[in-house]
């Protein structure tokens, strides 16, 4: 009895010992854990999977805009992105697949903010008013001191379709893109050769192409679109020419390693090759080319009003083989490609002539392939097998996008083109095509009503010539750079040297200069000269530290367009919907909405003009009336332009996402249509570059972009793209992990510098001085003597995002590019030179 | 059925859509956490990227499920939750059963599976998302977002299936074919 | 008053292990609550180590089985007839700490049902839960007939005693030689595969569970000179001699690994890399020699001070090997790329540590406890609920 009582008290003691030692453990969550763990694999096992809704939209994680659908969960969260099959331009990369995670990012720019300190970025929240009317009236100051045109915006392509819309609401010309740190030098080498435009105004037909050569250009970055339609042409062969294996090259793509900056050797190697060998198309030359044109000994070509009295100095001359005789080109039945003869002037001088065609091949003979070796670093056998291919399999080389290098790109893209002039494989099928026009209406255009100037905006609005304000002044960057279409680093001459004139405010609205521009001092000493910095983003940038206010933009997925298909050859226009609104606790507002607000603060009467109605204050009646009027405005001018139905089209566009208006049609230009060049053909020798100061012919000039890397420690710093770069989509969630924010060197350069896969090093601007520590990939992806690190993905300095923020690690190669711009065309050149010290 | 994976190396342009994808359909909620995959540091996604550099030209290669018909891992289950479907040949995962021993993880020799760090159970291609989309009769989401048009999905025991007509065209080669897997995950290389 | 003061040293004596074991739980169960998926981590760590360390110590049941009731050895005057009872209760206990820590690496402990009612026969692991189950049925019946049978009884049941003990045996060598093709099977891990491991175990088992048996055996002979004696010289000459074939096989198992690279890629760093220092200063300086030399001495002069310090050093040697063993090769495994490594990594996190520590606390304390419960002292009897005393 008395046992049995013990040891009762002795594993009651017991128990309660050892239950007291578990509740000091805390058995709540002990076990609450253990339940977890199983209330979370049933919830998984559970879920409603089927309980996406799609939505057809195009994406905006980059500038080519392909065709997705993203399928948005129950509780209204967008989950997955997947392309929309059949539109022209479909999707999807890396950064597109990132899109769920900007909707509610823990860094998004969620309310307005007015910086207490610029530079430091001590922000303090404030509500939409009080943001927009301090602007307003800064702005009024400004302008009453220095007028509009001391007003700058610099974007990129989110809501571009409005910036001349914002032009003339601010009565600035001062709307500056980014366009000279990227595709300027291209875009001013595509007008002069061929007449025509931005990147998709021409472009290789990919999915009938036989064999293309990239130089300079991936095709794997951007544009999914035009890369589904390579990747899965089964008879296309793709070489990449480029100092580093871009990412195109893991595929069964010949890679050609390229010394940086040697483009125009390659290619005029190549164009030697074709004309030495005969293997260039001779009757697209006669009859679509400049090629047979004469040229005098002062570069001018010979005109009627050169031999003639009262000549006519439009009508450009060759010699016809059919009679020997001179010719105007229009007429000629046999131009001869080679002539050299004498001709004499209507003074009675005599002068030697020679065609375009022998002065190009003159100056291709400077490059023949054994001399381009020892300046490109390719071999003279690989250049032979590349213009040999090129004609025999009626290649293509791509006329490129990005390509705000090393200076001498213009150079470089007007002989690529030239090539592919010489191959005559112009808007042929498999050839570098026109992208038929989809008549999309401009936002505003000047036009004569009654009399009257005005500027119509596409959704009627008028505003009479006194309101123009300083519209037609001249821009900053066409006052130093004549042909440029944009260059931002004259926006900072004319705030740091106000020349031509001052710049004191500047809107910055969906891009990011510090990010995208060389000469990042030059950048940040211009911000703090500035009256007012205004930067309207959905994350944080490097600017937004200077900025005095910062202003939440939506993102694609909250907003509705429509615009058209860019990378595509037929006419097409697709629609964004809106997936989502905007997260709880995020007052993001349309940059549109934002920029007509202030203008309605600061000139009332601008914005009346442009038909923003008070009403529109309202961020709601905004999005109910002025958007829908701004849609329906276009719908109405495509469905005019094409005499279709507009309810058609307004369906097909809400329920397919895109609409194709028209196919491509070959054989148009220059065949029945001429080119918007002087002489209305295919220019291999540029008579508008001739008329700007330039050299008519493409040359092979070293960079003085930066000084050469001499020293066993010095490289050049080359830099590009991949499918995950952007600046929004570097700071998602998993580019944490598929980010790549290393430097790149080549194994055998590791090897002499003793350096590791991995080793953290420091480099030194040679131009800048600029020092920054980076990790090193030992990796066979770039070429011997040249560094390589992406654009965009790394080295954010913003106080914005957290000091261990992983995109916070690696460098922006812009840090070290002395900022030199080509004279007239305006390009940059965003490549440098470092030297590497191991740590 | 026999459900198979095609990937073909000569079209793929390491865009990593199909990483991604596979991480925002399949575990949306290990995406909002620190360490979402810490196994592989890596996203919580079943697919993996490696790049061998052997003095040559850089290789790329994408590891997921090889949904092998000699699956290591379904040897090594002890309570079966680790299994072959009988109806798709996929292998799959009943978390219901499993008991979190690990031993399918030490026995993939592809390393194709990683532990959830919020349930510490094994996780593998396809996950929730797109098992529902196959059993609907649709491609998983990574063969869905290719933009190269690299990855096909289908039926091996039906002569029409994309795959078929892959391997009937190309010269394929299976990865660690020597251990005796029998993977249905098919690299084309030429 | 002698009446309380012995009750108060039987409140001691059961109270004092009783907690400890309570509190060693309490630890493993905190632990397990911590547990994390560590950046780079390898599957099987510290938890799946110290299970198949205290799995292969339980094996010296064999010394009881084989040869103290199959094939009869009594000692020279019954000391290994008077020690049976402690000697089936030890590997019992080790028996319970290796599940407690299996359990506890296991993601869903509590549904290790499972494993029965799914069973894979091609899973090593179901076998194992399967053989376990055999394993500690055969031993703790043996402990409940030599509990409750008395000396004479058990000539009359010899057959019965003779019957569990082959079971257990049986079950016991099956058992050791899967828990080695559970790593022996797996492909992925070339520094495993292979059917060498199941020798090595076996042997393992003969070391380790002798050493085991040793030393807490040693607890209570200590105090009996004969009993003490016979430890010294039977366990002494036990692990000396099986010592030697350890040393053979581990450095078998280098020479094989030499000539195949995958697994010279993680036995490299054994043998000559960051882990060497342990490897050739733990397990084979001390492991090895210093245990073989010192059984050798415990045998030849019957001194419990040398077979104390042999077998702690033996498990100690053990425990680090087993551990180097099953982590290390997990470290470098073949890509798909042939010439590639995955690389992974392992740092024992503190709960994993404090898992492990808590059953470190649970061993001897279980091992008390049940010394205080139950007659398993020679001369002791049941009184209570059938065996305990």
């Amino acid at each position: 009895m008395k046992t049995r009582r013990r040891d009762f008290i002795k594993l009651s003691a017991a128990s309660t010992l050892a239950a007291l030692t578990m509740l000091s453990v805390q058995p709540h969550s002990v076990v609450g854990r253990m339940l977890a763990k199983q209330l979370l694999l049933e919830e998984t096992s559970k879920k409603p999977l089927e309980g996406l809704r799609f939505v057809k939209t195009f994406c905006g994680m980059c500038g080519a805009l392909c065709g997705i659908r993203v399928g948005v969960d129950s509780s209204g969260r967008p989950r997955v992105v997947l392309p929309l099959n059949g539109h022209p331009q479909r999707g999807l990369c890396g950064r597109s697949a990132t899109a769920p995670w900007l909707w509610d990012h823990p860094l998004r720019l969620k309310k307005p903010m007015v910086n207490e300190m610029r530079g430091e970025a001590r922000f303090k929240e404030v509500d939409w008013d009080t943001a927009l009317n301090g602007i307003a009236s800064k702005l009024k100051e400004i302008v009453s001191k220095y007028g509009y045109k001391a007003i700058a915006i610099t974007h990129h392509d989110a809501w571009s379709y409005y910036m001349p819309l914002f032009s003339y609401l601010f009565g600035t010309p001062n709307v500056i893109s980014h366009v000279s740190m990227c595709h300027a030098n291209g875009t001013v080498a595509r007008g002069h050769i061929l007449g025509a435009g931005g990147p998709p105004a021409v472009d290789p037909d990919y999915e009938n192409a036989s064999f293309l050569v990239l130089i300079g250009r991936t095709l794997s970055t951007a544009s999914m679109g035009a890369l589904h339609r390579a990747r899965t042409n089964k008879g296309l062969q793709i070489v990449v020419v480029d100092p580093r294996m871009p990412e195109i090259g893991f595929g069964d793509v010949k890679w050609i390693p390229i010394i940086p900056g040697t483009d125009a050797a390659f290619a005029l190697s190549i164009i030697y090759v074709l004309l030495e060998e005969e293997l260039y198309n001779a009757d697209f030359l006669k009859k679509y080319s400049n090629a047979p044109f004469l040229i005098k000994p002062d570069g001018k070509p010979l005109t009627e009003a050169d031999v003639v009295e009262g000549g006519d100095p439009k009508k450009y001359l060759v010699f016809d083989a059919k009679d020997g005789k001179l010719k105007d080109h229009k007429v000629a039945l046999d131009p001869d490609l080679w002539y050299v003869g004498e001709v004499t002037l209507k003074d009675g001088s005599k002068v030697t002539v020679k065609t375009a065609l022998t002065l190009l091949k003159e100056r291709a003979s400077n490059y023949k392939p054994e001399v381009a070796e020892s300046i490109t670093g390719v071999k003279a056998s690989e250049i032979r097998w590349v213009a040999r291919k090129l004609a025999l399999s009626n290649g293509v080389v791509d006329d490129t996008w990005y390509i705000a290098r090393n200076w001498n790109d213009y150079d470089d893209v007007r002989s690529f083109l030239i090539i592919n002039v010489l191959l005559g494989n112009i808007d042929k099928p498999g050839g570098l095509c026109f992208q038929e026009s989809s008549k999309f209406p401009s936002v505003i255009s000047v036009k004569t009503i009654e009399g009257k100037k005005v500027a119509e905006t596409v959704y009627g609005a008028r505003m009479p010539e006194e309101l123009f304000g300083d519209v037609t002044k001249t821009r900053v960057d066409r006052a130093k750079y004549p042909l440029t279409l944009s260059t931002f680093d004259a926006v900072l001459d004319a705030i740091l040297e106000e020349k031509p004139y001052p710049i004191k405010a500047l809107f910055i609205i969906g891009t990011n200069p510090i990010g995208r521009d060389m000469n990042t001092r030059k950048i940040i000493e211009a911000y703090k000269k500035l009256d007012l910095l205004v930067v309207i983003d959905i994350m944080p940038t490097d600017d937004a530290d200077y900025a005095d206010y910062v202003l939440p933009d939506t993102i694609f997925l909250e907003r509705e367009e429509i615009t058209s298909t860019k990378w595509t050859l037929h006419a097409s226009v697709q629609k964004q919907s809106k997936v989502v609104d905007p997260p709880k606790g995020v007052d993001a507002r349309d940059a549109l909405w934002i920029m007509f607000e202030i203008a309605r603060r600061a000139f009332p009467e601008r914005a009346k003009a442009l038909g923003w109605d008070d009403k529109y204050a309202d961020y709601e009646v905004y999005k109910d009336e002025f958007l829908h009027k701004l849609d329906e405005a276009i719908l109405s001018s495509l469905a005019k332009a094409w005499n279709i139905d507009k309810e058609k089209l307004k369906t097909a566009l809400e329920e397919e996402g895109y609409y194709v208006l028209s196919k491509k049609k070959y054989y148009v230009r220059p065949y029945k249509t001429a080119l918007a060049t002087p002489s209305g053909k295919a220019e291999i020798y540029s008579l508008a570059a001739l008329a700007a100061g330039l050299d008519p012919l493409p040359d092979y000039k070293p960079p003085p972009a930066y000084t050469p890397p001499k020293a066993p420690d010095e490289f050049y710093l080359v830099n590009g793209k991949s499918p995950l770069t952007s600046f929004q989509a570097s700071l998602m969630e998993p580019l944490r992990f598929v980010g790549d924010r290393s430097v790149w060197m080549n194994p055998k350069d590791a090897e002499r510098l003793g350096i590791r896969d991995g080793d953290m090093v420091e480099l030194e601007g040679i131009d800048t001085g600029w020092k920054a520590r980076v990790r090193i990939r030992v990796t066979e992806r770039v070429r011997e003597g040249v560094l390589f690190a992406y654009a965009t993905v790394c080295g954010r300095m913003s106080k914005l995002i957290p000091k261990d923020y992983f995109a916070r690690e690696g460098v922006n190669p812009n840090w070290f590019a002395k900022g030199y711009v080509i004279p007239i065309v305006g390009g940059g050149a965003s490549n440098s030179s470092v030297r590497v010290r191991k740590l | 059925m026999r459900l198979a994976y095609v990937w073909d190396s000569r079209k793929c342009i390491a865009c990593m859509a199909c990483v991604v994808a596979c991480a925002s359909a399949n575990y949306p909620e290990l995406m909002r956490e620190a360490k979402p995959n810490p196994q592989w540091n890596w996203l919580a996604g079943n697919i993996r990227v490696i790049v061998g550099e052997n003095g040559g030209k850089p290789e790329l290669r994408l590891i997921s499920c090889q949904h092998c018909e000699n699956a290591p891992c379904v040897s090594a289950c002890p309570t079966r939750a680790s299994y072959i479907d009988r109806r798709t040949g996929l292998v799959r995962i009943d978390h219901s059963k499993c008991i979190g021993c690990k031993a399918c993880l030490v026995a993939c020799p592809y390393g194709a599976r990683w532990l959830n760090p919020a349930t510490m159970l094994p996780e593998k291609c396809p996950g929730p998302f797109c098992s529902k989309l196959i059993e609907n009769g649709l491609n998983p989401v990574c063969v869905e977002v290719c933009p190269a048009g690299a990855r096909y999905f289908g039926d091996l025991d039906d002569p029409e299936s994309p795959v078929n007509e892959e391997l009937r065209k190309h010269r394929v080669e299976r990865m660690l074919e020597h251990l005796g897997t029998n993977p249905k995950w098919f690299v084309i290389t030429g | 008053m002698a009446r309380s003061r012995m009750d108060l040293k039987r409140l001691g004596s059961v109270g004092i292990p009783l907690v400890l074991v309570l509190a060693g739980l309490a630890m493993v169960i905190y632990g397990f609550a911590k547990k994390e998926v560590e950046l780079h981590a390898i599957n099987w760590g510290l938890l799946v180590s110290g299970y198949t360390y205290f799995a292969l110590v339980a094996g010296g049941s064999i010394l009881v089985e084989a040869i103290h009731t199959i094939f009869g050895y009594k000692g020279p005057r019954g000391e290994h007839e008077k020690l049976v009872r402690l000697a089936i209760w030890f590997p019992i206990v080790s028996l319970l700490c290796a599940w407690i820590l299996i359990l506890a690496d296991l993601s869903r402990p509590l549904e290790f049902w499972r494993i029965f009612a799914g069973f894979n026969p091609d899973s090593r692991i179901a076998w194992m839960a399967l053989l376990y189950t055999i394993y500690i049925a055969a031993l703790v019946a043996q402990l409940v007939f030599l509990i409750r049978t008395s000396d004479e009884e058990r000539v009359t049941h010899k057959k019965i005693e003779i019957a569990l003990a082959s079971a257990g045996l049986v079950a016991g060598v099956l058992l050791y030689t899967n828990l080695a093709q559970v790593f022996g099977t797996m492909i992925s891990v070339p520094g495993w595969y292979g059917a060498y491991l199941a020798l090595y175990f076996l042997t393992y088992v003969v070391v380790l569970g002798a050493a085991g048996h040793a030393l807490f055996t040693m607890t209570y002979a200590w105090k009996h000179k004969e009993l003490r004696e016979f430890v010294s010289h039977y366990c002494g000459l036990v692990i000396a001699s099986s010592v030697l074939m350890l040393g053979l096989l581990t450095m078998w198992g280098v020479v094989t690994a030499w000539y195949n690279p995958q697994a010279w890629a993680t036995y490299s760093m054994i043998v000559e890399g960051m882990y060497s220092a342990l490897f050739w200063g733990v397990v084979i300086a001390l492991g090895i020699a210093a245990t073989f030399l010192l059984a050798l001495y415990a045998t030849l002069r019957r001194s419990a001070v040398a077979i104390v310090s042999a077998s702690t050093l033996a498990l100690i040697a053990g425990f680090v090997n087993i551990y180097l063993t099953i982590v290390v090769h997990q470290t470098r495994v073949p890509e798909v790329l042939s010439g590639l490594y995955r690389v992974a990594e392992y740092h024992a996190s503190t709960a994993e540590i404090l898992i492990l520590l808590g059953t470190f606390i649970i061993w001897p304390s279980l091992y008390a406890l049940g010394k205080a419960i139950l007659p398993l002292l020679p001369g002791e009897k049941p009184k209570k609920l059938l065996i305990f005393k």
